[in-house]
């Protein structure tokens, strides 16, 4: 089966860093997947989602999307987005706009939606992700959990299969993870697959499908999270062994 | 008092009615200032236009009062400067004088029905203006000029610094925090030194978030333009009515005056 979208023996570094962040990283992501990738800090998490969403190109390797390489024109990278979406870190740094409506709209009339379309995939999104009345309120004036939501539907208005989700709930809440893991649920229901970068551990064991665990630039196990906890090697690599505890 | 001024131009209630009938109205009540020029023009166009934000909009008292209390402030220290002359010996038609080291501070009727001329102008004016901010987000008035056709990059430029202004904001009250929780303002030297580190710190911090803020662009497709859907509006004729009595007002003062 080709899948959704593929990294092939990937490889990136920045300039003026003298370790790659990405080395000859692969990884094939099917259709109605849940992925947690784990990784300390600097271990390649977000340059692999970063190459996977075509925002930086590879200097070695290939991105294959449904089994075709990406082309990095501007026509291929739109053809991209329409697949793969990225919700960053920091909702502060993704919502450009003081109006949620307009902020969300976006992405759909950036895709070449007709506005009357781009108006029901922001009222689309919008109802998915639980944000349907803050459509008019200010960006700045809605609490950090409400953000992340917007963040979140602002991506998911341009209808992705893919969600590449870099540590977007870090610093939430529990009630507003649970948000907005529901909405991550909702969207591998529907057959779309997640990519979540994170440190929460408890959150892989109990979500994920599959853990990839990055270390210093390089793939070194993808696996289920049963067969990550049960190698102790790899879980020295993720977090130090006081963080396993009950888990 | 900028954060206070945007609560309340998203809480009252003409925030649903369209941006260009309110700037509409507060630019016909500019105009009628200027060109009627009496100063009774301009103070009833600053009691219409007080009424017409605490009453009509909704906005509290104190916080419309405080606006136009703080103008009026700026406006005083200038038209102290049109009231009073400074020379080496009073007028002889001067109200009253008094005597500063070897110079002479005088007021003459002329200057003190001057410099309220000016005031009164000044003030309906700002009263006008503040009725627009008071009751119209920034957003809004954005809208207006893409609808009005403004140029694009000019309506961006307003749109992302609009946003990065309320971001930077905040960063800077963290970083306010975090530098007062380590005795940064305990004394003046500690003061000059954490305003200046966070000065320089903030510059580097805005730059990272332009280079966050783009790559989370371009991964929703920007291809050089902020295109995004128009908000809608209602329209209030009550407040046309309200404009008409206005100006028709104004009118009927220049003749009377």
């Amino acid at each position: 089966m080709t899948a959704l979208l593929a990294l092939e023996a990937v490889s990136y570094q920045f300039p003026g860093n003298p370790n790659p962040a990405l080395q000859a990283a692969s990884l094939p992501i099917a259709a109605g997947q849940r992925i947690v990738v784990l990784g300390r800090n600097g271990a390649g998490k977000s340059t692999l989602l970063l190459v996977a969403s075509g925002i930086i190109r590879p200097q070695q390797g290939r991105v294959w999307l449904h089994g075709a390489p990406v082309d990095y024109s501007r026509s291929g990278l739109r053809r991209l987005r329409q697949h793969v979406g990225l919700v960053m870190q920091s909702p502060d740094d993704q919502l450009f706009s003081a109006s949620v409506w307009q902020d969300m709209s976006f992405g759909p009339l950036n895709l070449g939606l007709s506005a009357a379309a781009a108006r029901q995939a922001v009222l689309d999104a919008a109802a998915m992700c639980d944000v349907t009345d803050l459509l008019d309120r200010p960006t700045h004036a809605l609490s950090g959990g409400q953000k992340a939501r917007v963040a979140l539907a602002g991506v998911l208005a341009m209808r992705p299969q893919c969600l590449l989700v870099d540590e977007a709930t870090a610093g939430l809440d529990l009630w507003a993870r649970q948000q907005v893991v529901r909405v991550f649920d909702r969207l591998v229901a529907e057959g779309g697959t997640v990519v979540l970068a994170t440190h929460d551990l408890a959150l892989a064991r109990r979500w994920a499908d599959l853990v990839v665990v990055l270390h210093e630039g390089r793939i070194v196990a993808v696996a289920p999270p049963a067969a990550v906890w049960a190698e102790p090697a790899l879980r020295a690599l993720i977090a130090p062994p006081e963080a396993w505890e009950g888990l | 008092m900028l954060r206070i001024i945007d609560q309340y131009a998203f809480a009252n209630r003409l925030r649903a009615v369209d941006p260009l009938q309110k700037t509409a109205l507060a630019g016909l009540t500019i105009l009628l200032c200027l060109a009627l020029d009496r100063p009774l023009v301009g103070w009833l166009a600053l009691g219409w236009m007080m009424a017409v934000t605490v009453w009509y909009a909704q906005v509290p008292l104190r916080v419309a009062g405080a606006v136009i209390g703080a103008e009026s402030a700026f406006l005083a220290l200038s038209v102290i400067g049109i009231a009073i002359s400074v020379g080496n010996e009073p007028p002889a038609t001067a109200l009253w004088a008094i005597p500063f080291g070897p110079l002479w501070l005088s007021a003459t009727g002329g200057s003190l029905q001057t410099a309220l001329h000016v005031l009164s102008r000044a003030l309906g004016s700002a009263a006008a203006l503040n009725f627009l901010i008071l009751t119209t987000p920034l957003i809004d008035l954005i809208e207006l000029l893409r609808r009005l056709r403004a140029p694009a990059l000019l309506i961006e430029l307003m749109a992302l610094s609009y946003r990065a202004l309320f971001v930077l904001l905040d960063t800077l009250d963290q970083m306010v925090t975090a530098q007062t929780a380590r005795l940064g303002y305990a004394s003046w030297r500690a003061t000059l030194r954490s305003s200046a580190l966070l000065g320089s710190r903030l510059f580097i911090v805005a730059y990272q978030r332009s280079q966050a803020l783009e790559v989370a662009l371009t991964a929703r497709g920007f291809a050089g333009e902020l295109r995004v859907l128009p908000l809608s509006y209602t329209v209030d004729r009550q407040l046309w009515l309200i404009g008409v009595m206005i100006a028709a007002s104004l009118v009927a003062a220049r003749w009377w005056s």
